[in-house]
């Protein structure tokens, strides 16, 4: 039977949304570099991909290293869904930390890790049977060699969606304020209603709404952030006063590796806005 | 020991054994022990004392080819550990030479953050030049297989083809060969 075993160090947060490209992987790299990166939090953070489209490996690693991980055979998030698929050699011993790979090493004592993802696991949810357990597992053997666990999710309800509900204690919704985007929020709910009906033990808080890649610039989006405003307050969710502004530094970022507070030309208000969020985010989920 | 300067100069070393540990005193006790290196050190303690006395007077006109100068110095130390230690130098010269011609980490911000996220000692050095002679300093001690993983990691963030997506083509169309 599944039931909810805290994670007892780790504070494991994912960030989903039913709609694709509103940033959940710049802001899942972002929050990572910010609490691993400032003296003041020094965190050590694990960085789990559980996207196909990897774009958060793609952020932390680079394609260079990214190619030699593949090319060496180390383990992926495919290994984890699939560490119990029988093969004509056998099954193979999968050793959680041996699909970890260091990214950063601060000398403030802080670090991020990741659980890179790959094309393949696609092909996990062709055959989902007994499967949406194991991140949980895995995750829970690492619980103590984390002070955060952020899960950057696939847009899509799928195999990969319940796995990433049973491991987290909290999610976190970047919603960016257009119509189409607005419209993954019932979506979202929608999909978190099938989880509670299913695993009701299990205890799944959202810590909140996000407005992110905000511009302030067309009534269009005042009006897409009223109305998830008031379907945040219809089903008492929080949305953060801090907001994420668009910036052109989030994308050159990501092509440089980098977090927007690291890269030379992000103006400095853009950078504070972000840690403003970061601030409130971890009130929230009382890091 | 009668010697008042002599006495003075060993307590001062005592002090800094406690900052650096007794290991890294230990690889630069074996790294004086030849006389060549020694006689490098010298001649660029020499020639940073010429520097300051230069900018003291502030002609700085004078100042630029002596930085030159010393960037040569310290790659003929490097040079000179290489005679001595083969694979050591070999590696060290190799890093030297990637950050003066800006294969690795071309700008000074770059050389501090990878500085900063591998744990190196912190760049604090204004100019490149200085800034890559620290840098490097850094690695004159450290174990040969960790200087190696080190190049590894610099080789791999550097990569031309790093973020280009051409090389992200190559490795979603399963051509991870072609990725330098």
């Amino acid at each position: 039977m599944l039931c909810q075993e805290k994670l007892n160090m780790a504070k494991t947060i994912s960030l989903i949304n039913m709609k694709g490209g509103v940033g959940k992987s710049t802001l899942t790299v972002n929050l990572a570099w910010h609490f691993a990166g400032y003296t003041n939090w020094s965190k050590k953070i694990l960085v789990v991909d559980l996207d196909p489209q990897f774009n958060a490996s793609q952020y932390l690693l680079g394609a260079t290293k990214y190619a030699n991980i593949i090319k060496d055979g180390k383990l992926t998030i495919w290994n984890i869904f699939e560490q119990h698929t029988r093969t004509p050699t056998g099954k193979t011993k999968f050793e959680p930390k041996e699909a970890i790979i260091p990214v950063v090493i601060m000398r403030n004592g802080g670090k991020i890790d990741l659980i890179p993802s790959c094309l393949e696991l696609a092909l996990s949810l062709q055959n989902p049977y007994e499967k949406e357990d194991l991140l949980r597992r895995t995750l829970t053997k690492l619980e103590n060699e984390y002070d955060m666990i952020l899960i950057d999710c696939a847009p899509t309800e799928s195999l990969l969606t319940t796995a990433a509900y049973l491991s987290s204690e909290f999610i976190l919704v970047p919603v960016k304020p257009e119509y189409l985007s607005t419209i993954g929020l019932p979506l979202l709910v929608s999909s978190m209603l099938d989880f509670h009906d299913k695993y009701e033990e299990h205890h799944l808080e959202l810590s909140g709404i996000v407005f992110n890649a905000v511009t302030y610039y067309s009534p269009e989006e005042e009006r897409a952030k009223e109305e998830v405003k008031e379907l945040a307050k219809q089903n008492e969710w929080y949305v953060f006063s801090n907001e994420i502004n668009y910036s052109r530094s989030y994308p050159k970022g990501a092509r440089e590796g980098q977090p927007i507070f690291r890269t030379s030309y992000a103006r400095t208000e853009m950078a504070e806005q972000f840690k403003d969020f970061a601030q409130e985010f971890a009130k929230r989920i009382g890091l | 020991m009668n010697k008042p300067k002599e006495l003075q100069l060993l307590t001062e070393i005592a002090k800094l054994l406690e900052k650096y540990g007794p290991d890294s005193c230990e690889a630069l006790a074996i790294l004086l022990s030849n006389e060549e290196m020694t006689q490098t050190i010298i001649v660029t303690l020499l020639q940073n004392i010429v520097l300051k006395a230069k900018s003291v007077s502030h002609n700085n006109v004078e100042q630029k080819p002596q930085v030159s100068k010393n960037a040569k110095t310290f790659r003929s130390s490097l040079v000179a550990i290489q005679e001595r230690d083969s694979d050591r130098g070999t590696l060290l010269l190799q890093l030297f030479d990637g950050l003066q011609n800006k294969q690795f980490l071309p700008t000074s911000r770059e050389m501090k953050t990878f500085a900063e996220d591998n744990s190196l000692v912190p760049i604090t050095a204004k100019s490149r030049k200085s800034a890559i002679n620290q840098f490097v300093k850094a690695f004159l001690t450290m174990p040969i297989h960790e200087i190696k993983s080190i190049l590894k990691l610099l080789e791999e963030k550097t990569s031309i083809e790093n973020s280009s997506l051409e090389a992200w083509s190559s490795i979603i169309l399963n051509k991870t060969a072609d990725i330098k």
